[in-house]
């Protein structure tokens, strides 16, 4: 029997190689140059429509000031510390509560069959109130009820809507991630021994709240973007801060300086959450096509 | 005289109007290897997941060293601890190390420490030829080391009983082997053994017993020699002869 010889490949670029290489670089080069062409041509005439307007010189002076935005700067970014510090106390509650939430509605025991009623009905409730008016509710109506040891603090009530707002949302994403998980896992785990709680504290949400990173993320964006809604109960946060500068002065440029602030924060954390569904698409995937 | 380890009587499992175990029974004594053969559908994974109390049987008692486990009152956790089960597709958890994934079950459910867990778990893995890979995940190692894992996950229970559910089956062919070498050392050191597999080779010489099972019934059961060699049915013999060309 003979041994089957290993082929070597030939030192340099043969005809075949040569001409893939060719071909693919006037295939990268051309894409290219579409893109950048019809890039320019798109933004080129947006521009164009815009700075031509009849009304572009007002506009321009009334929303794009760089005076204005340099004078409203300093009150509405010690407003926006106000929003990073809200939506950062009413992320952590969310997930926690949210979590909770998820994990009564996924639980088969019969003692929790009231807490597990409650729970569904409570995510059915509140997914379908608008933000907007359970923040009306939330912040008008308790305090005027005048309850002892209730606090009466805007803030705090405007925390407490996000909460319980955003928690029915990301009960949900919970969810989805626990069923996500295989039931295989589940069975491998009971056949150890471990009883139903064990099994979904140690094998199963470790897997599913793994999972859903991305789409709480995206939650977390939306959230920020949503304590621009306290200015309506009149806490003292950037959207507010920037209401009341154009009310002095009749210049739309401290909104603009407000949504600036908030994109810093937004943009790097979308990018961030692409950039793990990319990464978790190529671990599972395996494929380039 | 003591009663058998595991006592198989007369039970039947029905998923609505399909029956799939009819009036099963065997008895299996302490230290023997069991091998369960027949076609698929013929409810061989079935038994295996009633054995372990996955799945709850309609009818008939499954006795451990005498006690019915089948009971409906019964507690069933306490009862899996004793109970290892090696599944077709390993079913490793994916989230946890290969020394976590062992660890796991006897930390939490024996309550054992875990330097304690840790220290079995090594050993268990140098026994096996696995202590290289003890920190690896089990994306990251090979089809025949995750069901070894596996294997090994389920033996640091230290289980009475042991059940294979066509623990090669999803296995490339040249991983077969390492697997099987893993069960013929168990088999040789007296695990008591319910083993589902097409491998005739392994029932024939690890295997003290083989059942036949077609159509949720035990149609053949006997030694190896007999029950492979010389089936008494036609069932069995075409079945058999399919399995054997390959």
């Amino acid at each position: 029997m003979t041994e089957a010889t290993t082929p070597r490949r030939e030192p340099g670029i043969s005809p075949g190689r040569a001409r893939r290489l060719a071909v693919h670089q006037r295939q990268r080069r051309r894409s290219l140059a579409i893109g950048a062409a019809s890039t320019v041509a798109v933004f080129g005439t947006v521009g164009l429509v815009v700075a031509n307007s009849p009304g572009w010189p007002t506009v321009r002076q009334t929303f794009f000031s760089w005076e204005h935005l340099q004078a409203s700067f300093p009150e509405i970014w010690s407003g926006f510390g106000r929003n990073v510090r809200i939506f950062l106390i009413a992320e952590v509650l969310i997930l926690v509560v949210a979590l909770l939430l998820a994990v009564i509605r996924n639980s088969r025991s019969p003692f929790l069959t009231p807490l597990r009623i409650g729970a569904t009905v409570y995510v059915d409730v509140v997914r379908g109130i608008p933000t907007i008016i359970l923040l009306y509710l939330l912040g008008f109506g308790v305090p005027a009820l005048r309850l002892q040891g209730v606090p009466n603090s805007q803030e705090f009530w405007a925390i407490v809507t996000l909460v319980v707002s955003y928690s029915a949302y990301v009960a949900e994403v919970y969810r989805a991630g626990i069923e996500s998980v295989h039931e295989s896992q589940r069975s491998a785990a009971r056949s150890l021994g471990l009883r139903s709680a064990q099994s979904m504290q140690y094998v199963v949400l470790p897997q599913a709240v793994r999972r859903v990173v991305p789409p709480l993320l995206n939650d977390f964006v939306a959230l920020q973007k949503d304590s621009a809604l306290l200015a309506l109960l009149g806490v003292q946060e950037a959207f507010r801060e920037s209401q009341i500068y154009v009310a002095r002065t009749f210049n739309f440029t401290a909104y603009l300086a407000a949504a600036l602030l908030f994109l810093i924060l937004t943009i790097p954390l979308a990018r961030f959450t692409d950039y793990l569904i990319r990464r978790e698409q190529k671990r599972t995937a395996g494929t380039s096509l | 005289m003591s009663p058998p380890l595991l006592s198989v009587d007369g039970i039947w499992k029905e998923f609505g109007e399909l029956v799939v175990l009819k009036d099963v029974s065997f008895d299996l004594e302490r230290h023997q290897v069991l091998t369960v053969v027949g076609p698929s559908g013929s409810g061989k994974s079935t038994l295996l997941r009633c054995l372990n109390l996955l799945e709850p049987i309609d009818d008939g008692q499954i006795r451990l060293e005498g006690v019915d486990i089948s009971d409906p009152e019964f507690d069933p956790d306490p009862v899996r601890r004793r109970i290892g089960i090696v599944f077709q597709s390993f079913n490793l958890f994916p989230h946890l190390s290969v020394l976590g994934n062992i660890t796991l079950a006897p930390r939490k459910v024996l309550r054992i420490s875990r330097p304690a867990a840790e220290e079995q778990a090594r050993a268990l893995l140098s026994r096996f030829d696995l202590i290289d890979k003890i920190d690896e995940y089990p994306d990251r190692i090979s089809g025949g080391q995750q069901q070894r894992v596996a294997i090994i996950r389920a033996l640091a229970m230290s289980p009475d009983l042991m059940l294979f559910d066509e623990p090669t089956s999803a296995l490339d062919p040249e991983l077969v082997g390492e697997v099987l070498d893993v069960m013929r050392v168990l088999a040789a050191e007296g695990m008591t053994m319910v083993v589902v597999s097409h491998e005739l080779a392994f029932a024939r010489e690890a295997a003290d017993r083989v059942i036949f099972m077609d159509a949720g019934m035990v149609v053949e059961d006997g030694p190896p020699g007999q029950v492979l060699e010389d089936p008494q049915t036609d069932r069995a013999r075409r079945f058999l002869r399919l399995v054997q060309e390959g």
